[in-house]
């Protein structure tokens, strides 16, 4: 198809276009919420260990010998 | 309870409480750890950690953790921030992030010397997990999620002793969760 060249008849109709919208701001990120004071902090850790009571048990979890320690994509991408 | 969002200026002061919060969490992690028999100290990655890190010999990944612990501070007040020592040995680093809301805290890195004969040894997943469960609960969060593991370590952290199991999102990472 050859290229349209712009007359009168392809101006008008461009004119007669909806106008473009308008730039779309991008959303703002969600604002985080503030962060709990140190008091609600202590509190959720010691309900969370009921009392005196560790969280660990007594025996650590060792990984096999085979298994790597290393979590993560093996390329570090910047967040 | 909605809490307000951080106004102007907030950064620096929610900055200083989440460095509180993260020294509150892991003193209550490390005495569990001592209480359990090991030897560990639970810290932010500082200058003494990445001084300690240029040692480190020949390793499976090559995350530039300088440049990692700069960019996460410039992003994210409230990261998952740790180092593991163990007497003057640096044993793990590990950095990571909570969800904006209640839902999970994340590991997104960790890295265990590379040295065959660091003191925590096989034991450095359990020091990261507990140090990361107690930020989690320090802050409210309900899951814990470890992003984008290496599939040779799937099995061990969806062991019974350590209790993830695997989630494969479409379009995203996989990663392995567990309820705190």
């Amino acid at each position: 198809m050859p290229a349209e060249h712009l007359t009168v008849k392809t101006l008008s109709r461009l004119d007669a276009r909806p106008a473009s919208a308008p730039a779309v701001k991008s959303p703002r990120q969600p604002e985080r919420a503030a962060p709990p004071t140190l008091a609600e902090a202590r509190k959720r850790l010691a309900a969370a260990r009921g009392g005196s009571q560790p969280w660990l048990a007594p025996a650590v979890a060792e990984a096999p010998d085979d298994v790597p320690e290393v979590m993560g994509p093996e390329t570090y991408r910047k967040v | 309870m909605t809490r307000p969002p951080l106004g102007r200026g907030g950064r620096s002061s929610a900055e200083t409480r989440y460095r509180e919060l993260r020294h509150l969490a892991f003193q209550a992690a490390q005495d569990d750890l001592v209480a359990a028999g090991v030897n560990a100290e639970l810290r932010a990655i500082d200058a003494t950690a990445l001084a300690a890190f240029g040692t480190w010999p020949a390793r499976r990944v090559a995350w530039p953790w300088p440049e990692m612990a700069a960019d996460w501070r410039r992003g994210h007040p409230d990261r998952f921030e740790l180092a593991v020592w163990s007497g003057d040995a640096l044993c793990a680093l590990a950095l990571g992030r909570p969800s904006s809301g209640a839902s999970h805290m994340a590991l997104y890195f960790m890295e265990g010397s590379p040295d065959p004969g660091h003191p925590l040894r096989r034991k450095v997943a359990t020091m990261v997990i507990t140090a990361l469960r107690a930020y989690a609960i320090a802050l409210g969060k309900g899951e814990l999620r470890l992003v984008d593991p290496l599939p040779e370590v799937i099995p061990f952290y969806c062991s019974p002793a350590m209790g993830f199991e695997l989630v494969r999102p479409r379009m995203e990472a996989p990663y392995c969760r567990r309820s705190i």
